[in-house]
């Protein structure tokens, strides 16, 4: 089923932008397909920034008070500068969302094991399981 | 062969077709350690870039696509300096 709000948001900022310049916007998109779940990825209307909140060193290392060398540049007012921006975006999300289905998958894992530990170890009848 | 079940596809326009050639002929020669596990495939239609990733977890295509995306930041970056 098409993410509804994704497919506005997308609408709405090609509306924005062909009202406020004559260069259309490059909006990256994606797609993710599992066997459980699809989703689409839009990076929405901004503000975007080249500064990940996913990307860089950890927050332990810069309370270390570690200088990030490798940190990104502003992006430009240009067109590849808002689009390199916009990618920031997009990383973002998938990052924390392919973050958070991992964790889902550890955890369930875990209540795997638990359950077939409890099943071997404790004789508990796999019927009385909910 | 293992199933590769988890697909990512990322789409990104660019302002010319030949910006789209740039970034596809600029990411495609970095080989794939792990061909089992992971399977990264790069077209171009017109302006538009496509990369399509299989692979066998999210985790293997997490590392994968955010490693792809920041490459991709690096040659829109240069793009943005030398070619705007």
């Amino acid at each position: 089923m098409p993410n509804l709000f994704s497919l506005l948001e997308s609408e709405n900022c090609q509306i924005q932008t062909q009202l406020s310049s004559a260069m259309p916007d490059l909006i990256p998109t994606a797609t993710y397909i599992s066997p459980d779940l699809k989703k689409d990825f839009h990076p929405g209307c901004g503000p975007h920034s080249t500064q990940g909140t996913t990307t860089g060193p950890s927050d332990v290392v810069a309370d270390k008070g570690a200088i990030d060398k490798d940190r990104p540049t502003e992006a430009s007012d240009s067109t590849l500068g808002e689009l390199r921006a916009r990618l920031t975006t997009l990383q973002d999300q998938v990052n924390v969302f392919l973050t958070d289905r991992m964790k889902l998958g550890a955890a369930k894992e875990e209540d795997d094991k638990d359950l077939e530990r409890r099943i071997l170890d404790d004789g508990v009848d796999e019927d009385d399981v909910e | 062969m293992a199933s590769l079940d988890y697909i990512f596809q990322l789409d990104v326009p660019f302002i010319t077709t030949r910006q789209a050639t740039i970034a596809l002929n600029t990411l495609s020669p970095d080989p794939i350690l792990k061909p089992n596990e992971i399977t990264v495939e790069y077209s171009t239609k017109d302006t538009q870039l496509s990369i399509v990733f299989k692979g066998l977890s999210d985790r293997v295509i997490r590392v994968a696509i955010s490693n792809v995306i920041e490459n991709l930041k690096t040659i829109v970056e240069c793009m943005e300096e030398f070619d705007n």
